[in-house]
């Protein structure tokens, strides 16, 4: 009896109470970056804590945006991420597609060697060959330019992987009646394969996107004029040229987490499905 | 038993018969699955193949990066390397990273999962706001710790409120580890809570129910039918988690540059620093062979983990 009213009672809301807690400690650096981004300089360490400023100086944001020499024109540095970001996406989506789709519906020799060699690569962080990468770069006269942003970015082993899954398991028969059918190979990936797959190529374009618009070091390695500068790149720039103006520091490190969480809100599902497909092996 | 595993271990007889008899279904078949394969696969020849051959390559000879023109030197780099104080130092650093990094993140997101796998109202609400700390651009990670960890800093204030004296973060050589650690974990422990969630939501609700049935208390539940369910997952996080810790470079790159003192100066930042503030791409590069090596013995002591289950 005792059990059982424990089991009602008192175990949902201890469960609230600890959600609560966590989700407050997890939440709390993101809630001190916006209410310090509202601060006017010098006030961010007054104690106690004033978590919504009295008198917000929504200046900062419009300060930290219109830039100026030192600190870089945001404007622009969101435009190159858009492109850098959006030929990687559709590059990527459409490449590691076809990919999947010929491993998957076609046999040849030498399928599963090159699949193993791709996926090797999973382990294969940037990190290891910056330096080489670098040189190849410099060998193809592509530092400092939006093909060095965008090519080498492109191959990723994670949307074959997954791309390979989905299609094996698209109907056999339905490939093969078109094919009898007469149309071409081509045709066949783009009328049928391609609109049966909307949910593989969303999730494989939401994680393309994610972690190319999020990345630093590649572009921080290779850009070097501020005209190519990624978000990123301008965040940090901007974070050295201010040092310690932390309300603006925080004003454009807000900012800059716009995207991606308007991304997460309007994709969560596939945002979700990314992840989760990292570790499941099914 | 599926994906990358089994992709690895290869298939059974019975699998590769039949295999090797659709593709007798035709030649032009396997020549247009070759031809759609072949655009990507270029690609990770250019920018992923070529570039390891390269650096391996490089890594016996006294190249810089404006000079083409280089001689072999045989061992001496990897010589050097290992002779060198900041590289052990750095090995001793990431591993120190790693290992306090990795353990927590495994037992702190597999506890939150468990947590908002719970069946109760309004938990949506909580799986998105515990899922912030991931959707932060890793930019701006290290600089909001950085103002986090500041003498005057969120942690400092929370610390001082339970009467602990406030800690030099970035500056403390003691400090400065556990510092990265508790960014990190901040930011990774969200991100693989979603990996056990999906991993939770995967187990049958029977094997619930019969364990149910037969009288198991929740923690006996949790050992004999969760548990052994999330094994395989759960390598699948030590091995991404570890990759991530290992390679990180931006973190500890924005957060402290390697200081103070060289306390932080992971793998990856003397790497960059070997290869882009003293231009030594050979010796940068014998380094960077000795953080491949340890990222593939990292993956095959796990795998073999989770092989020797199967």
């Amino acid at each position: 009896m005792g059990r059982l009213r424990f089991q009602a009672l008192t175990r949902p809301v201890l469960l609230y109470i600890l959600l609560t807690i966590v989700a407050f400690f997890l939440l709390l650096p993101i809630f001190w970056m916006v209410s310090t981004s509202l601060k006017t300089l010098g006030q961010e360490f007054d104690l106690p804590i004033q978590w919504i400023p009295s008198d917000p100086r929504w200046e900062n944001y419009v300060d930290a945006w219109s830039g100026g020499l030192t600190r870089g024109d945001f404007a622009r540095y969101t435009m190159n991420s858009v492109i850098v970001t959006g030929f990687v996406t559709i590059l990527n989506v459409l490449l590691t597609s076809l990919a999947g789709y010929g491993l998957a519906q076609y046999r040849f020799p030498g399928a599963q060697l090159l699949f193993l060699a791709m996926i090797a690569t999973l382990i294969l962080p940037l990190e290891v060959i910056m330096v080489p990468l670098f040189l190849t770069m410099r060998d193809l006269g592509w530092i400092d330019s939006y093909q060095g942003l965008i090519v080498p970015v492109i191959a990723d082993a994670f949307g074959v992987f997954l791309m390979r899954q989905w299609f094996r398991s698209l109907p056999r028969a339905l490939i093969d009646a078109a094919r009898i059918d007469g149309a071409g190979h081509l045709r066949v990936f783009f009328t049928i394969a391609v609109p049966l797959s909307w949910p593989a190529i969303l999730t494989v374009a939401v994680f393309a996107f994610r972690e190319t618009w999020d990345d630093f070091t590649w572009p921080f390695l290779i850009v070097q004029s501020d005209a190519l500068r990624t978000i990123p790149l301008g965040v940090r720039t901007f974070q050295q040229a201010e040092l310690s103006n932390f309300p603006q520091i925080m004003a454009i490190a807000t900012v800059a987490s716009i995207p991606l969480a308007v991304l997460y809100f309007a994709f969560q599902r596939y945002v979700v499905r990314g992840i989760a497909a990292t570790g499941i092996r099914e | 038993m599926g994906g990358i595993a089994e992709s690895i271990g290869g298939r059974t007889t019975t699998r590769r018969m039949t295999g090797l008899i659709r593709s007798w279904r035709g030649p032009a078949q396997g020549y247009w699955g070759f031809l759609f394969v072949l655009p990507i696969f270029v690609l990770f020849i250019a920018f992923k193949f070529q570039p390891i051959l390269r650096a391996f390559y490089l890594s016996f000879t006294d190249a810089t990066p404006f000079d083409p023109s280089h001689e072999l030197i045989g061992l001496r780099n990897y010589e050097q390397l290992f002779a060198n104080r900041q590289f052990i130092n750095s090995l001793g650093v990431t591993a120190y990273y790693v290992i306090g990094a990795v353990l927590p993140v495994v037992v702190l997101s597999l506890a939150l999962a468990l947590l908002l796998n719970e069946r109760l109202r309004g938990m949506r609400l909580f799986r998105v706001a515990t899922f912030f700390p991931a959707i932060v651009p890793i930019i701006v990670v290290p600089i909001l710790w950085q103002f986090l960890f500041h003498p005057y800093g969120l942690v400092n204030v929370g610390l001082g409120a339970l009467g602990i004296e406030p800690i030099s973060w970035l500056h403390d050589k003691g400090a400065v580890i556990p510092g990265f650690i508790l960014a990190t974990d901040w930011r990774l422990v969200p991100l693989f809570s979603i990996i056990f969630l999906a991993g939770l939501q995967g187990i049958p609700d029977d094997l619930y129910d019969a364990s149910k049935v037969d009288g198991a208390s929740p923690i006996q539940r949790f050992r004999y039918v969760v548990l052994p369910m999330l094994r395989p997952i759960m390598l699948v996080v030590v091995v991404i988690a570890t990759l991530f810790c290992a390679r990180s470079f931006v973190i500890a790159f924005v957060l402290t540059g390697g200081g103070p003192d060289n306390a932080s100066q992971t793998l990856s930042v003397f790497i960059y620093q070997a290869a882009f503030q003293f231009f030594r791409v050979g010796y940068a590069s014998a380094a960077s062979m000795v953080l491949l090596m340890i990222m593939i013995t990292v993956t095959l002591i796990n795998m073999r983990l989770f092989r020797s289950e199967d």
